[in-house]
């Protein structure tokens, strides 16, 4: 009895690892081509949904379209590999496909309220910008302030760049300035207007005519700054 | 006879050559969405007056993708340009005071 216990635990050890035998999908009688043609549905169908995807998603970041091509690759190989997941744990595939669903619908959510909202401008460049102008109006201030002490002390060299400017006309200049910044930001009210006819464009094109396209296409070519004979 | 608002704008500039804070405007960024446009009216002027809803999209498609990245482009600019503004107006209006 002894014996045959101390053969047993020779030829068997205590824990043998499990054999992942992959389930039988076909047999004899199954078609030549539906083993080749099954992969090949599931691939397409990933490969539509991404397509489908990066159509809906056009204008989105580089990192958008990365991810979804990511993710789609993903879907594929968890779709590819359903038994061995289920034989590694129970209910795997259930949570990964579901885990990737999730994640890919939140990466079109996101894609698709960029696309409902401009990208704010970058704030480093309109700091930049906006020291940039700074620097340039104490550039002009200081040439002139140069310019005037020159003069009062007998020195006619002013700057051929800048105008010369007597200091009591300093604050006028300021003031000068302060009305050219505001005509700016006036302008750009006219090419906030100009935009929005171009959104009315891009918004409306797919649900109007060719005629009414026309006009709208025409009114926006023409307060964009080209002229067109009607 | 009303001028574009990009003309406009370079008129502006023009006409305050002297103040090189302003050169840091760039009014050029609106002349290509101009060309879109141009193209755009260009396309649907030579549509026929009758055609398929299919046929309509696929012409008119390939002209609205460059027009909307355009005036997205055009968006960003205008909000960094009217941030620029606000500031200078600012900045000189608190030196304007210190003057006096």
């Amino acid at each position: 009895m002894s014996d045959n216990d101390d053969r047993r635990n020779e030829i068997i050890p205590p824990s043998l690892p499990v054999v992942y035998v992959p389930a039988a999908k076909y047999t004899d009688k199954t078609p030549v081509l539906t083993p080749l043609l099954l992969p090949a549905l599931r691939a397409m169908a990933v490969m539509g949904m991404e397509w489908t995807t990066l159509n809906f998603i056009e204008n989105v970041p580089i990192i958008v379209r990365i991810a979804t091509f990511v993710i789609s690759a993903f879907v594929l190989a968890v779709l590819e590999c359903r038994d061995w997941l289920n034989f590694k744990r129970r209910h795997l595939f259930a949570y990964l496909i579901s885990g990737l669903v999730v994640i890919y619908l939140t990466i079109c959510g996101y894609a698709f309220i960029y696309l409902q909202e401009p990208p704010a401008p970058n704030p480093a460049v309109t700091e930049l910008e906006t020291n940039l102008a700074a620097a340039m109006r104490a550039r002009d201030i200081a040439i002139s302030e140069r310019d005037a002490a020159r003069r009062e002390h007998g020195q006619v060299s002013p700057s051929p760049s800048i105008p010369p400017l007597p200091p009591s006309m300093r604050s006028d200049e300021i003031e000068a300035r302060i009305d050219a910044w505001k005509a700016v930001g006036a302008q750009l009210n006219d090419v906030d207007r100009l935009l929005s006819e171009g959104d009315n464009v891009v918004n409306n094109w797919q649900s109007s005519n060719r005629n009414t396209l026309r006009e709208t296409s025409m009114t926006f070519t023409n307060d964009a700054g080209t002229t067109q004979s009607t | 006879m009303t001028q574009a608002p990009r003309n406009r704008l370079k008129q502006l500039l023009g006409s305050y050559h002297e103040f090189s804070d302003l050169s840091v405007i760039n009014p050029t960024v609106i002349d290509t969405v101009s060309a879109y446009a141009q193209n755009l009216y260009a396309a649907v002027d030579q549509l026929p007056k009758s055609m398929a809803t299919d046929d309509y999209v696929s012409a008119i498609d390939p002209y609205i993708g460059p027009i909307e990245r355009e005036i997205a482009s055009i968006k960003q600019w205008t909000q960094t340009t009217r941030k620029v503004a606000e500031s200078s107006v600012l900045e000189l209006t608190a030196r304007q005071q210190s003057l006096k």
